[in-house]
């Protein structure tokens, strides 16, 4: 399970890159308006890179969570304050 | 002399506009990426919502509540990506009108790319077209152009202000016929006909 996901998280983070990488590429070489491009390029730079960042944090600890409870998610009963169903 | 990839304007030749398509045509593209935005917003805050609620709830700290917002996050990344590929589609799509010619750099997907070239003195018949309520209301739509020869039609396709367009390549018809018919014009064309 953990290798599944890791593996199409993997994919889906290198699909972004390439895609960012030919989005950057596109607008430096072909644009009539260098500094709007430039503009542009570098808000889509940060916001890309906070939310793979973040994307990044989350993933890992999903994995570490899961790697914890060996697959197993911990249910929490408020009845009895008890962990389990 | 300007340079760009596509488009190398000659030292006495002078760029009057670089048209792109009008906001609303890229607004409307947003539209849905707006949407899903949205929607997936509401739908991973109800789930969090759902879960803290209920009398059984998923441990809060670890899995669960990470891998909604991870999902969120993946989310957000591709309708952020998907929008800026439809940017680079606006951005690249353009129109540029000099003194001599018209240039039309059409953009379709990243790899795919037309580039041609109008002579004013080709053209035959210019029209603007404003099709619809909110063209009206925001003043856009196509000028067409109708070409002698070959390249049949020529198609600025959602401008601001098509009619301003339609007098401008107008004008400049009319004064590329009119240096056409200057004397100095025809000697040059007779010496040239000559040689050859």
């Amino acid at each position: 399970m953990l290798i599944i996901i890791g593996t199409l998280y993997f994919l889906f983070i290198i699909f972004i890159i390439v895609a960012s990488v030919v989005i950057v590429w596109h607008l430096m070489r072909y644009s009539m308006n260098k500094k709007l491009a430039t503009t542009t390029v570098l808000v889509f730079i940060t916001v890309t890179i906070i939310l793979l960042v973040m994307s990044l944090l989350l993933f890992l600890n999903v994995m570490s969570t899961m790697k914890k409870s060996g697959n197993q998610v911990d249910y929490y009963n408020q009845d009895n304050n008890s962990y389990g169903l | 002399m300007k340079q760009f990839k596509h488009f190398t304007a000659s030292s006495n030749e002078k760029i009057y506009m670089i048209v792109y398509r009008h906001w609303f045509n890229i607004f409307k593209q947003y539209i849905p990426i707006l949407l899903f935005i949205i929607f997936v917003t509401i739908g991973i805050a109800t789930l969090l919502a759902l879960t803290t609620d209920s009398k059984t709830v998923i441990n809060t700290s670890g899995f669960y509540n990470s891998g909604l917002y991870l999902l969120g996050i993946v989310l957000y990344l591709v309708a952020w990506v998907y929008g800026f590929i439809i940017w680079v589609d606006y951005h690249l799509d353009i129109w540029i009108v000099t003194s001599s010619r018209i240039v039309n750099i059409e953009q379709k997907g990243f790899f795919s790319r037309t580039v041609s070239e109008l002579e004013y003195m080709h053209i035959q018949d210019v029209t603007s077209d404003i099709h619809g309520i909110v063209h009206t209301a925001l003043n856009y739509g196509d000028v067409n152009i109708q070409t002698a020869g070959t390249h049949g039609r020529f198609t600025f396709r959602n401008i601001p202000k098509p009619e301003k367009m339609k007098t401008l390549v107008m004008h400049l018809h009319r004064q590329a016929l009119a240096k056409k018919a200057h004397p100095s014009y025809i000697k040059k064309e007779k010496e040239i006909q000559k040689n050859n």
